[in-house]
């Protein structure tokens, strides 16, 4: 790890609020149509979703202080979340 | 051959600036919480010792909607064109019949026994209403926003837990490690590992759970994905939720008692713990049965729907198996299900999540203390005062909304919010007073010491306007009183004794000091 300056110790904080919560975002928003698509029911498949991404939601937060570099956390929780995101939609647009 | 270790010291040592900066910016708030979650356990115990009115037994056998209920919610609406109403029935911990009605012109409460004689306005929101919401939601209600709040610092709280199992290697030895005696610097910390390796399994429980009941409200993107109409609409799909709009035809409202009778049924038994009709005297109208989740854990209180003027059941789903595991970890939290000693020991490891999070705030400040030496800086008189505010402080606001609770006339002008100004008017005192005197550290013994005060006078106060003193109380059997007043009386002792010792480590700490500059 770098030397921890003010400003990465501020970017790693941020991936770890803005980040882990964007890649809880994404988790419930593809697992939920996922698990309708696996055949659960609406409401099972929102809760199910939901409670996956409360359970990643403190590990990836603290993961966001472990790896190497912020950069790589804010890369793979941000971006991880919007990709889960984009392929909810996608899911929900192909299959209504 | 060196065994590689399990975990990293890089990993522990980049965990320990997230559990150091989490606890410091967010202790103040998970103290209040983990306080308040700790008082809610016992909610309808305190209850009746702030609405002494409804100090009463419970009742033998069920109590019938259409001889003691109706009659009430008759004479409540005065006439009026009623939307709906809502009744909670008596239980042994909550002994009375609880109304609500929505009325043309604004909503109605009432409190009854459960024969069905009207009582006084109980005149305070009790526990149920103020300690509880402010446990979950601070009262800030607007948009969730409480809730979000108390979100995040529960998140902060599994962060927290997380981060220290991993910096903390040796996690088994330290459950037989306290070591009371020497610096403070020492057992503070001793402290902090014990309530936090004894007790991490239900931290972890109840930190999880807690997130859990609000699962889809705090993280809705499954719930925007799935239902366009938004948490309403997922509500009533995931937990038996029926709504249908009012008819505007006149018609009457069929007899209850049978519906419940037909609800027990389909149940296999069970009590009935509350029931709501919407729309009466209209064609449109149903009725909710809800079963009482006292003899269960889960939350899944089975509502059955039934027409209102028909008496037909309309909506009787069971859960989905997802939803059900939600229901039972809701229920693993909320602990409503009867068993007095699971109760007490969600009390105490309530209490026992103060202390950790007490004593990782006194970690810091010891530690800071020693590195800057007698010369605090403004962030740590900051965190000084805050802690002593969020946590002697909170007991003060608690002690002092309850001595009024027992002092201020029944019949006084908005006597429930005059207690709730009491209860943050002494708090922000309490933090004014911390704030000037956190120089060198903070008034933790006066508070302390006025915290024992306020234990004995409320008990005091108890006993001379209600006559139930403890005694008498246990001769009554109102062990709910008798319960309150005991740890009142506990709180003073254990205050006054704190009180004690810090008087006499401050006093070391000054000849340390003054021998230091000598």
């Amino acid at each position: 790890m770098r030397e921890p300056t003010r400003l990465r110790m501020a970017a790693r904080a941020t991936a770890a609020i803005f980040g882990a919560y964007g890649l809880a975002w994404g988790l419930a928003a593809f697992g939920a149509p996922l698990g309708v698509w696996s055949g659960l029911s609406p409401a099972d498949a929102v809760m199910l979703a939901s409670l996956i991404g409360l359970l990643v939601l403190p590990l990836a937060s603290l993961w966001a202080f472990a790896v190497p570099r912020a950069a790589v956390g804010w890369l793979a929780l941000g971006g991880g979340g919007a990709a889960l995101t984009l392929l909810g939609g996608l899911m929900r647009t192909a299959a209504p | 051959m060196k065994k590689k270790p399990f975990i990293k010291p890089a990993l522990r040592l980049a965990m320990l600036w997230p559990h150091t900066w989490a606890g410091v910016t967010l202790g103040g708030l998970l103290m209040v919480i983990f306080f308040m979650g700790s008082l809610s356990v016992f909610a309808p115990e305190i209850d009746r010792w702030m609405m002494p009115s409804t100090r009463l037994e419970a009742p033998d056998g069920p109590v019938s909607l259409d001889q003691a209920v109706r009659p009430l919610v008759d004479r409540l609406s005065a006439g009026r064109t009623v939307q709906g109403w809502f009744v909670r029935l008596p239980e042994e911990r909550n002994p009375v019949l609880t109304l609500r009605l929505r009325a043309e012109g604004g909503a109605v409460n009432g409190v009854a026994t459960a024969e069905g004689a009207m009582l006084p306005p109980v005149g305070t929101l009790g526990a149920s209403s103020f300690f509880y919401p402010l446990h979950y939601s601070l009262h800030l209600r607007m948009g969730f926003i409480g809730i979000w709040i108390v979100s995040f610092a529960t998140v902060a709280m599994l962060v927290g837990l997380i981060s220290g199992v991993i910096i903390h290697a040796r996690i088994f030895k330290d459950v037989f490690t306290f070591r009371s005696w020497g610096q403070t610097r020492r057992s503070v910390l001793d402290l902090h590992n014990l309530t936090g390796v004894l007790a991490l399994p239900f931290h972890l429980m109840i930190s999880f759970t807690g997130v859990v009941i609000i699962a889809p409200i705090v993280l809705p993107s499954g719930v925007n994905a799935l239902y366009g109409g938004g948490i309403e609409g997922f509500y009533n799909d995931a937990i038996g939720g029926f709504d249908r709009p009012r008819a505007g035809v006149v018609a009457p409202l069929a007899p209850l008692d049978p519906m419940v009778a037909e609800a027990r049924r389909l149940w296999g038994g069970g009590k009935v713990g509350y029931v709501q009709v919407l729309h009466p005297g209209d064609a449109a109208a149903y009725v909710r049965v809800s079963r009482s989740t006292e003899d269960r854990i889960s939350l899944n209180n089975e509502p059955v729907v039934f027409d209102g003027v028909t008496g037909a059941v309309l909506k009787h789903a069971p859960l989905g198996p997802v939803v059900a595991a939600q229901r039972f970890l809701s229920g693993l939290h909320i602990v409503a299900f009867h068993h007095w000693s699971l109760r007490w020991l969600y009390f105490l490891l309530g209490l026992s999540g103060c202390a950790l999070i007490g004593s990782g705030l006194l970690c810091w400040l010891e530690k800071r203390r020693a590195a800057h030496g007698v010369r605090a800086g403004v962030g740590w008189r900051v965190v000084a005062a805050m802690s002593c505010a969020t946590t002697v402080g909170l007991l003060l606001a608690t002690l002092a909304m309850m001595a009024a609770n027992r002092a201020l006339p029944a019949d006084a002008p908005s006597r429930a919010m005059t207690e709730v100004a009491v209860f943050f008017g002494v708090w922000i005192a309490s933090a004014i007073h911390a704030g000037a005197r956190s120089a060198g550290g903070a008034p933790w013994r006066s508070q302390t010491g006025a915290a024992a005060g306020l234990a004995v006078a409320c008990v005091a106060l108890n006993g001379l306007t209600t006559g139930d003193h403890p005694f008498q109380a246990l001769a009554d059997g109102k062990m709910a009183v008798f319960g309150v007043d005991s740890v009142l009386l506990l709180t003073a002792a254990l205050a006054s004794a704190a009180a004690f010792r810090l008087g006499r480590s401050a006093k070391g700490r000054v000849g340390v000091e003054e021998a230091k500059h000598a």
